[in-house]
């Protein structure tokens, strides 16, 4: 799967102090793998056809 | 009693005092310490506590009380509160924690209808894993071979039940982690539908996707522990007040009537091939179905998971990443800083996936699909094949898992033996919400047929 992926560097230096995180260096490559992974997914999903009216589910009933 | 004595078994055996549940706990007590410092179950040890409620079962049974659990010892993931100890959730954050003053909803139901907790379990670290493996704790290790991963994160609950430490214990599943180390460990395991059993007391990982589980080395165990699990309780809001549906009495029905299939898109390597090929031909499987856009609904799992386990830890990693199990913490840094966009499709998502699935059990009563992609790999693995592409096995792990459970769909995990193959593997028995019945009748049909069972492993079984 060939996905357009974003400048994880930018990323976690934009974000992080956003959300009051301090990402020490160490983390860095743990946290980048983890966000290329999750953007990998989000691709996956953004090709899922959905429609404007279809609920969301955060409290899943069966 | 055996180690290889299950929970009906031990059950029938105290009740009719053929034996007493304070000489059953005393001999589980003793397998354990002899075997925990190999296999690495068990975090903490309830021995006062266990013998003394072994005594009440024991009079009560004296008074002839009807215990369906009678004596019977289980063990729960250390995320499950126990009064008096610190629920850690296998972190090392939360062992500054107050200890739990009372035990969870599920711990009181078994402990209500006659069983005995010994103790609490591993896991991986606040059960954001399928490995099994932990960094403050080390790793359980697999009882059927000790240089393989339990799987995980309900870990320590897997091996003890392997190793015929205790019959029965309790996990939880929030993306695979009952059904993942219950196929690498041989067992059989029981993931509820979403919204049945009762979560009060548990540390929780994904509110949304967290369900509460048992293992069990027989299908009738597994039903007899399910039965007594079952009640509604509103202290968890999640929860669907439902009658109580006893199954116990209904196994013996097996598949018959039942329409059954074979989830076309989930294949894994050629062993688990193998073995689903054999669960297929044994129950007469002829009919495959499409599931609809599976990779995109493990997708939406994994990214909730990310976003709701970081808001969960968010003051945590703030203040002590660096006490994190550094697997876990970088997966959790990244999840805070997801953009909101990515986890509300996930959302809408899962409701336009949960309403094609249940159009699909309009044709079918039961799904059929793999537990996991591959056999249990090597403790301290992290990469594997998977289709012939060497990936990260972290997170291919919940591969086959993460759809079914995205929905809350009810789903019964049933160890198959292959012919010829050492470990066991794990076939996902899947069924219409509010049908773990149907799923447990499929389950036993395997295991009378003689091609699905759990036995303590070798080295572990008392002759």
């Amino acid at each position: 799967m060939s996905v357009k992926l974003p400048d994880f560097d930018r990323w976690i230096e934009a974000m992080a102090p956003t959300m009051g995180l301090e990402i020490a260096d160490a983390h860095k490559p743990g946290v980048k793998a983890n966000l290329k992974t999750a953007a990998k997914m989000a691709a996956l999903l953004e090709k899922a056809a959905l429609r404007d009216e279809t609920d969301p589910a955060p409290v899943f009933r069966a | 009693m055996k180690s290889t004595a299950g929970v009906a078994e031990i059950a029938r055996a105290v009740s009719t005092t053929a034996t007493s549940a304070r000489a059953v706990v005393m001999a589980a007590l003793g397998r354990i310490e002899a075997n925990n410092g190999r296999v690495n179950a068990f975090t903490d040890m309830l021995a006062a506590r266990a013998l003394a409620k072994a005594d009440a079962v024991d009079e009560a049974i004296r008074a002839t009380k009807t215990l369906p659990l009678a004596g019977v010892p289980f063990a729960a993931k250390n995320l499950y509160d126990l009064e008096g100890l610190v629920t850690r959730a296998g972190s090392a954050l939360n062992r500054d924690n107050p200890a739990a003053t009372a035990d969870a909803a599920l711990v009181e139901k078994l402990e209500a209808a006659g069983a005995i907790c010994v103790g609490a379990t591993n896991m991986d670290e606040f059960a954001y894993g399928f490995t099994g493996e932990n960094a403050h704790d080390g790793p359980s290790r697999n009882p059927h071979d000790m240089t393989l991963m339990t799987g995980g994160s309900s870990a320590g609950s897997a091996a003890a039940v392997a190793a015929g430490m205790v019959p029965l214990a309790l996990g939880s599943d929030t993306n695979g982690s009952i059904r993942v180390p219950a196929s690498f460990c041989g067992l059989f395991g029981l993931k509820p539908t979403y919204g049945r059993l009762s979560r009060r007391g548990m540390f929780p990982f994904v509110a949304s996707l967290d369900h509460p589980g048992t293992f069990a080395r027989s299908v009738e165990d597994l039903a007899l522990s399910y039965d007594a699990l079952q009640g509604f309780d509103m202290a968890d809001p999640a929860m669907v007040k439902r009658p109580l549906e006893a199954i116990s009495g209904r196994l013996e029905r097996g598949g018959a009537g039942l329409r059954v299939a074979l989830a076309d898109d989930l294949n894994g390597e050629p062993e688990v091939r193998e073995m689903v090929d054999l669960a297929r031909k044994t129950l007469g499987v002829e009919k495959r179905i499409k599931l609809p856009d599976v990779q995109a609904a493990r997708a939406a799992a994994f990214l909730i998971t990310m976003a709701e386990g970081a808001a969960l830890h968010a003051t945590r990693l703030r203040t002590r990443a660096d006490d994190f199990d550094p697997a876990v913490r970088d997966r959790l840094l990244a999840g805070a800083l997801l953009p909101a966009g990515w986890i509300e499709r996930a959302q809408k998502f899962r409701r336009s996936f949960q309403t094609r699935m249940l159009d699909l059990f309009g044709e079918v009563d039961v799904i059929l699909a793999p537990s996991a992609p591959m056999r249990a790999p090597k403790i301290g693995q992290v990469t594997a094949s998977f289709g012939g592409v060497d990936m990260p096995l972290r997170p291919n792990l919940g591969l086959f898992t993460q759809p079914f459970s995205f929905i809350g769909l009810p789903v019964a995990a049933v160890p198959i033996a292959v012919p010829g193959r050492r470990l066991p593997l794990g076939l996902q028995v899947i069924a219409a919400p509010w049908r773990e019945d149907v799923a447990l009748r499929v389950a036993r049909q395997l295991e009378r047929a003689g091609v699905a069972k759990a036995p303590v492993a070798p080295g572990f079984a008392d002759e």
